[in-house]
Order: structure tokens, then sequence, then C-alpha cells
């Protein structure tokens, strides 16, 4: 079992959107603490949600799960979850074959991904 | 030194060796009352708590054993649900191979006979484990199943069992399913795929493998459903000693003890290697290089096999 580090920045100017950068593994281990991050955003309005995953080097699909989970209450608020930097080719392949990202917008760039992470107008 | 002995504490004293008979008795109902000062007050308060302590992790112990009691229960049904024979198909050999993780796992693989024609082949990775996945992959194999009997298209079949299973399914879940029939006539292969991955395809004559992916996302990641599950269906015709292989990420997702994954490279150069010598060979070399890849650490997911292969001809 490894471990998992969630670093959460919640911009200034911005208090509907956090970023979640994740390293390290999701897996039925580390799953809870994720859990309560996105759960306790969701208590802060912040329904718009970028989730950096430059370092994260494995995520189960139960990992997989909690964005699902989530995804239905953030696009009633009228938020959006989008990806940025899925790097790890083994984690890309995973989330893409499911077809992940046909329902999570990626981007390159975590910067590029707060733009366009924005409530629905 | 004279030792004397306090009237004062005799009654304490006497009631707390009841009490720690009665805990060795296996009673933990009683609490001690704390009547005493100084430090024979301390030791009751500490006597109470030590008690307590002990029936915490005894209750906790039942809980335990009643859990795993009743994952052994679930994992017996489940197991009931996978094909008790592997179906006679002239002309080809079918095998498989499957090996849950210590938990309760939510693959699962399956063979429907719709008529004497057509073979239905299905292999589905549930998210979640457990309990919550075993009663999902049930729920998924039993709707599946129902509508595979009823047409010839397996896009259309993974587009019903999607509307079907979505107002069932919690928002967190999802099933991944590759479904393929097989036209035993012309061994034929007609493939869908509700985001599973993909399946390999060794063409005996060129001694290549080469990927069959249908698009498609996996079942309950579009919750209101609007987006289709499967978006079309692959044909592949089945040459003699050619060899298709249904499998679940499981097997290309084990690491090593440096977290290299084993990876679907490796699954076809094993199939180069060693398809032509059956179907059964095939699956032997795999589980064998699996294993010493693994090597002694947890299997971490299940990990799940179907493999068709058409024979070779007599010459």
């Amino acid at each position: 079992m490894g471990e998992m580090n969630v670093d959460v920045i919640k911009p200034a100017t911005r208090s509907d959107l956090a970023v979640i950068r994740l390293s390290g593994i999701v897996d039925a281990l580390t799953l809870p603490d994720l859990e309560k991050t996105l759960h306790d955003l969701m208590g802060e309005k912040r329904f718009n949600i970028v989730v950096n995953c430059q370092k994260l080097k494995f995520i189960s699909s139960s990992g997989m799960g909690l964005f699902l989970g989530i995804l239905g209450e953030v696009e009633k608020q009228g938020g959006a979850i989008c990806f940025s930097q899925v790097l790890q080719p083994e984690v890309h392949d995973a989330m893409n074959l499911l077809g992940f990202f046909d329902i999570f917008p990626l981007y390159n760039q975590e910067v590029e991904a707060v733009q366009q992470c924005r409530q629905r107008t | 030194m004279k030792i004397w002995r306090d009237k004062r504490s005799e009654e304490p004293l006497k009631r707390m060796l009841e009490f720690v008979n009665a805990a060795q008795r296996g009673d933990f109902s009683i609490t001690l009352p704390v009547t005493s000062s100084g430090e024979l007050g301390e030791l009751e308060r500490g006597l109470n708590r030590l008690v307590e302590e002990i029936r915490t992790n005894r209750d906790l112990w039942e809980e335990q054993k009643t859990l795993q009691r009743e994952l052994k229960i679930s994992r017996g049904i489940q197991a009931t649900l996978l094909p008790s024979s592997l179906p006679q198909v002239p002309a080809m050999e079918i095998e498989t191979f499957y090996r849950p993780a210590i938990q309760i796992g939510g693959d699962y693989y399956d063979f429907i006979e719709i008529d004497t024609n057509h073979l239905g082949i299905a292999i589905a990775d549930v998210s979640g484990k457990s309990v919550s996945g075993a009663m999902l992959m049930t729920l998924a194999r039993n709707t599946l199943r129902a509508q595979a009997m009823l047409t010839l298209s397996p896009q259309e079949v993974l587009e019903r069992t999607q509307k079907l299973l979505l107002p069932n399914i919690m928002s967190q879940f999802f099933v991944s399913i590759f479904y393929a029939i097989l036209d035993k006539r012309f061994n034929r292969l007609v493939c869908a795929n509700a985001g599973h991955p993909p399946l390999l395809y060794f063409r005996a004559e060129a001694g290549e493998c080469e990927w069959v992916r249908p698009k498609g996302i996996a079942v309950g990641l579009s919750r209101n459903g609007l987006r289709p599950v499967s978006s079309e269906e692959k044909e592949l015709s089945l040459g003699p000693g050619d060899l298709a292989f249904f499998y679940t990420d499981g097997i290309s997702d084990t690491t090593d003890i440096r977290g290299k994954y084993f990876g679907r490279d490796r699954i076809a150069e094993i199939a180069v290697k060693s398809a032509p010598r059956g179907a059964k060979a095939f699956l032997a070399d795999l589980q064998e290089a699996l294993a010493s890849h693994g090597g002694d650490g947890p299997q971490g997911d299940d990990m799940t096999g179907v493999v068709l292969r058409r024979l070779v001809a007599p010459s």
C-alpha cells in the first residue's frame, strides 16, 4: 500500500473553485482522505474543482468513483470537475479506457483547467 | 517491618476480586463501583477501564468473525454465478482464467447460449469491491444475460443493459463490459465495448497481435444516460489458429516490487510466442509470467481472462 498526498489550493479570487493536487496512490487505504477533502469542498460551496494529477501514480476504480459520485451534485449547483496533467501513462490509460475523459474534461495545464472550470451561464 | 491491615480497605478489595473473577468467567456486564479514594480508588477506576477495553475488543472480534463468515458466503454465491462448465463449440478451444483478489471481487465472465448458432461472451469489471461490488456484479450479469437473448447486436445489448441498470447503480459505481457474439457457423466475432480494456486478437497467419477496441464508455459513467455506452461494433473473422483474449485490467495492472506494470504489450508478446501451441498453453504461460512479475506481493485486483481459439484444421 502506498501513500497519498492531497494539496488543496483555494484561490483568493475564486471562492467557487478549488484545485486539488493529487500525488501518490489513491487506493482503498488512502481513499477516505480524498473523500473527506471533496466533501469539505462541497460544504464550502466550491463546486468548481480542478484535479491536478501530475504526481498521481495510481488511482483505483473506487477512487475514480469518488469524482463520479459528487458529479451529480456539482452539476446541479452549476459547477464542473476538470482534470489536468494526467501524466502517468497507466493512470491515463485506465481513465481513458473507461471513458472518464468523455465525462470529465482533461487539460494539459492546471492554469488552463482553472480558466475553463467555471460555472456555466 | 510491621504490616497491618486497614479494615476500611477490606471491602473494596473483596469487590475487586469478585469483579476480576467475573471478568475471567467472561462476564463483562458488571461495573465496579468506585467507593474509595486515593490509590485504591485509582485501582477501582483502572480495573473498570481495563475490563471495558477487553469488552470492546471482544465485541470487535465477534463482529469481525461475523463479517468473515458473511464474506465467505458472498464469495460462495459469487462463485456460483460464474459458468460451471465451458461451452462446447466445434473447431474452437475455449479456456478461462479467474483469480479473485483476497476481498470479494467485482470481475465476472459469462457465456450465453443465445441460439444454436450464436454464443455470447461477456467479461466485466465492477468498480468497488466487497459486498457492494458483488451486488452490482450480480445485477449487471443478470441484466446482460436477459438482454443478450433478445438481440444479436452486442452494441444494443450493452445499450439496453445500461438503460436498465442506471436507476439501480449508486452514483459512485460503474461497470466496464466487453461483450461479443460468436457466430459459430462462420467463426465470426462481433464485439462491442462499454469502457473495458480492448480485446487481444492474435492472427496466426501473420504471427501478429492487434487490439480490438470498439468505442464506448463504462456503464454508469453517464448518469443521465445521454451518452451511449457503446457507439460502435467491430467484427473479426477467426482464421485457423487465431486467438481472441478477453481480460480484465487486474492482469495488465499487476505490478512488480518496483511498481512496474505488467502491461498490455507483455500479454501480446506471450500470445505471439504461445498461442500457436493452443489456448491452454497461452494461459499457462501468461499465468506463469504474471506470477513471476507479481512475486510474493498481495494481489491487488481480480484477474480474469477468457480465451477463444480456432483450431488449426488437421492437414
